[in-house]
């Protein structure tokens, strides 16, 4: 303590001369940005991992709140009268129900006839007008009943609108195919038989109109056996829906879910596997690049390696959809190039992982060599010749002097290269999802877990860009950041520890 | 030193050694051609789709002259509407996001390299491990960023869609890095430049305007430089927030269900452009500041 207010006695004239209020002035612009666009986002998504946050809820339109609301009020006021409009549903459910019967024994007798290709006397006919009338007017006061059920200001869907239409094109096609013709044909004096053609269309109309009337049976079934339970059961997913479109706290729900996800955990397998893989490629191949284009012996080496680092000097939009075109299955130059290598098959990124896999690894190289080997190059350069020339002059060989010369002194650079590449390929994003989204589509399963349809590439910060804007679940996405923070506390201080370590 | 050494060992193993000296260069020159080439295969691939006459992918070099070169396809993106447009709004990000930066970062920096305040090693730590992990926390902080805006619209504040709103995204998620680079370049300037001015008798005013700002303009267009390049380039948070800059175009253009090749590395050549006249204006800086831990993907 006494040392430090002695330190801070020494130094007072450079407090003097650069006050903090200065200092504070100077820093707020840049860390209010910051901190507005950065931290307090990143915080809220932490309060979002939380909740079930999605597109339904994060800012529901308030019209369609008072649709539900209205909808709700409508069979609520129902309720209320529920014993006298209860009734007319039954009533409507029945009567339908004895139309379609009556019709279906008229079609029989028809279609009997007409099998056994008996003559079908005007007088036959006449007599299944009255039946052919009464099943009319029955399906009509059964259509008028079920619009009057719910008179709502609402576009919610309490009865299906199918029910009507069905009802009225049945009505229709009932009038004017079966009845009028039928009525034609019962007035025809002149003639004792029925022209067996028409006879047939009518009988073809009859049977659409059964089956027409058989679906709004199906529909209306549970209003007509039980109106109450019917209506309790409307009112329930008027509230379900009333509260999907609200923002609620669902505690550790998202991470349990996440949790068993197989699409999640096969998404962080994938990652860590990327890492493994693209890490060792990419610094080998940089690494070996550095030495390769160091040796003086290579002639205008400076010109190539200024050309080797062009993967810096364009966009990623450009170069990895460029590699996305030469791999494209049986159309890209490089993909073709692959086709005899792949047993069985073509080499597809769109239909086999691995493939796509493979080339997420060759991009992710192609992207970050020039990093390991501007790295690699520094620390070759910085060596000191003198060393290297002694050593020559002692006679090493050249294995010897690469080992206990030149790897000594590189060996630190490249590892802490390696480091920051790791968490490139940690955080793996732009390549899989300009390669092919993350895809290919299959399924995936995990033993102990459910198996599950989802991109088999995802990896982790794809795999939360995905449900976030595809799928539009911004809580189970916040909570896939959530846990990979925690893969990035772990590297974070791994990076610190080596970083430690090398300044020791 | 190759040379020296070479003089030395004709003398000592004569003429034999020195075809194969030379032998041994003109190979590895070779290899190394043939890996610099391998390695720039794809933008010349990339340059070629974007000549070749139709819409094909080019699969053997006959191809182009089977179908012949053309610039019809940098013509029709160049009379494209929507090309234009999201050009503009590029543009008006890009010119935003370099000025906003320049004029928020450079005095950070300078605060950081000359004040002594409390907090101030904690904050640099953080803003050092957080430009490591920007990737992750970037996306996680765009998707909570786009769910606040949604809100905000629904109350009847429209900032999705707004151009205007990019260049602080943009900026805020430069912040830890660039300060970091420009406080190392405010640590290279000499302490003496303000001390003395201030020891004149200047105001603090003066200081910044007399002595600091002409003495950090390289440092200033570093910064700009960087503005640009990530104003420029970026796509997600643009997409994400609805804003069409060229980038987000490009990409909207690139995830079609048909993607006229030939259209589109014209399109994103085009775009490209600038990107690459900067990066070879500035490799120097550019090089130096990549291997300071700016990790590209």
């Amino acid at each position: 303590m006494k040392k430090k207010q002695h330190k801070n006695k020494n130094k007072k004239t450079v407090f003097q001369l650069y006050p903090k209020k200065i200092a504070l002035i100077l820093i707020i612009p840049s860390l209010a940005i910051y901190l507005f666009f950065m931290i307090w986002p990143i915080v809220y998504s932490i309060y979002i991992a939380f909740t079930d946050a999605s597109a339904l809820n994060i800012a529901p339109s308030p019209d369609k709140i008072q649709d539900l609301k209205n909808a709700k009020a409508c069979v609520l006021q129902t309720y209320e009268a529920k014993e006298e409009i209860g009734s007319k549903a039954h009533e409507a459910y029945v009567r339908l129900k004895h139309a379609r019967d009556r019709l279906e024994l008229i079609y029989e007798d028809l279609m009997n006839k007409l099998k056994a290709n008996e003559t079908i006397q005007t007088s036959y006919i006449a007599s299944l007008l009255d039946d052919v009338v009464e099943a009319e007017n029955n399906i009509s006061i059964a259509t008028e009943y079920i619009k009057g059920l719910f008179q709502c200001n609402t576009t919610y869907t309490i009865l299906d609108p199918y029910i009507s239409q069905n009802l009225s094109s049945a009505l229709d096609e009932f009038g004017y195919r079966v009845k009028s013709p039928l009525q034609e044909m019962a007035l025809s004096l002149f003639t004792e038989e029925v022209d067996k053609a028409k006879v047939r269309s009518v009988v073809v109309s009859l049977n659409s109109t059964i089956t027409k009337l058989d679906l709004v049976l199906i529909s209306i079934q549970d209003i007509g056996e039980d109106f109450e339970g019917f209506l309790d059961r409307v009112l329930k997913s008027i509230d379900y829906e009333l509260y999907r479109l609200e923002l609620h706290f669902v505690g550790l729900k998202n991470l349990d879910e996440i949790l068993h996800d197989s699409r999640f955990i096969y998404s962080i397998y994938k990652t860590l596997l990327f890492v493994a893989t693209s890490v060792p490629l990419k610094v080998s191949v940089g690494v070996f690049l550095a030495f390769f284009f160091s040796t003086p012996m290579i002639y205008g080496r400076k010109a190539w390696r200024a050309l080797l680092l062009t993967p810096w000097a364009i966009p990623t939009l450009l170069s990895v959809t460029t590699w996305r075109i030469l791999f494209t299955p049986g159309q890209g130059p490089l993909a073709r190039a692959l086709d005899p290598f792949v047993p069985g098959g073509s080499f597809s990124i769109t239909s086999n992982e691995w493939h796509a896999f493979f080339v997420y690894n060759i991009v992710e190289m192609w992207l970050a060599y020039p990093f390991i080997m501007t790295v690699t190059m520094g620390a070759i350069a910085s060596i000191p010749r003198e060393l290297i020339e002694a050593a020559y002059i002692d006679g090493a060989s050249v294995w010897l002097r690469f080992r206990k010369i030149m790897l000594p002194q590189v060996i630190r650079p490249i590892l802490f290269a390696t480091v920051l590449t790791t968490g490139a390929s940690l955080q793996a994003f732009m390549v899989p999802l300009l390669i092919n989204g993350g895809g290919p589509e299959g399924m995936i399963r995990i033993p102990g877990l459910d198996p599950r349809m989802g991109n088999k590439n995802e990896f982790m910060v794809l795999f939360g860009y995905n449900r976030a804007y595809i799928d539009k679940e911004y809580g189970y996405a916040a909570a896939a950041y959530l846990i990979l923070v925690v893969f990035l506390a772990i590297y974070i201080l791994l990076w610190l520890r080596i970083t430690r370590m090398g300044k020791r | 030193m190759g040379k020296l050494r070479s003089g030395a060992q004709i003398f000592k193993y004569g003429l034999g050694f020195l075809v194969s000296y030379y032998g041994i260069r003109i190979i590895l020159t070779v290899i190394g051609i043939l890996i610099v080439f391998m390695l720039v295969y794809p933008v010349l691939f990339a340059i070629l789709t974007s000549l070749v006459r139709g819409q094909i992918i080019i699969t053997e070099l006959q191809d182009i002259f089977k179908y012949g070169l053309t610039l019809d396809h940098y013509l029709s993106v160049i009379t494209d509407e929507t090309f234009i447009r999201a050009l503009t709004t590029s543009i008006t990000v890009s010119i935003l996001t370099i000025i906003i930066a320049v004029l928020v970062i450079t005095p950070a920096a300078y605060g950081f390299s000359r004040f002594k305040f409390w907090g101030k090693d904690t904050m640099l730590f953080t803003y050092l491990v957080l430009s490591q992990v920007g990737g992750g926390f970037g996306i996680a902080a765009v998707i909570a960023l786009y769910v606040f805006l949604l809100k905000l619209d629904a109350m009847g504040i429209p900032l999705l869609g707004n151009p205007f709103v990019l260049p602080l995204v943009y900026i805020a998620g430069a912040v830890p890095f660039q300060t970091w680079l420009m406080k190392s370049f405010f640590d290279g300037l000499p302490r003496e430049l303000d001390e003395a001015a201030f020891i004149d008798g200047a105001s603090w005013s003066q200081i910044v305007f007399k002595v600091i700002l002409p003495s950090s303009k390289s440092a200033m267009v570093v910064v700009a430089m960087f503005a640009f390049m990530s104003a420029w380039g970026e796509f997600i948070i643009a997409s994400f927030l609805r804003v069409k800059t060229l980038a987000a175009y490009l990409y909207e253009t690139a995830t079609g269900v048909t993607v006229f090749w030939s259209d589109f590395a014209a399109r994103t050549i085009l775009f490209a452009i600038p990107i690459i006249i900067i990066y070879i204006v500035a490799q120097k800086y550019i090089g130096e500041a990549m291997t300071y831990g700016a990790v590209k993907g």
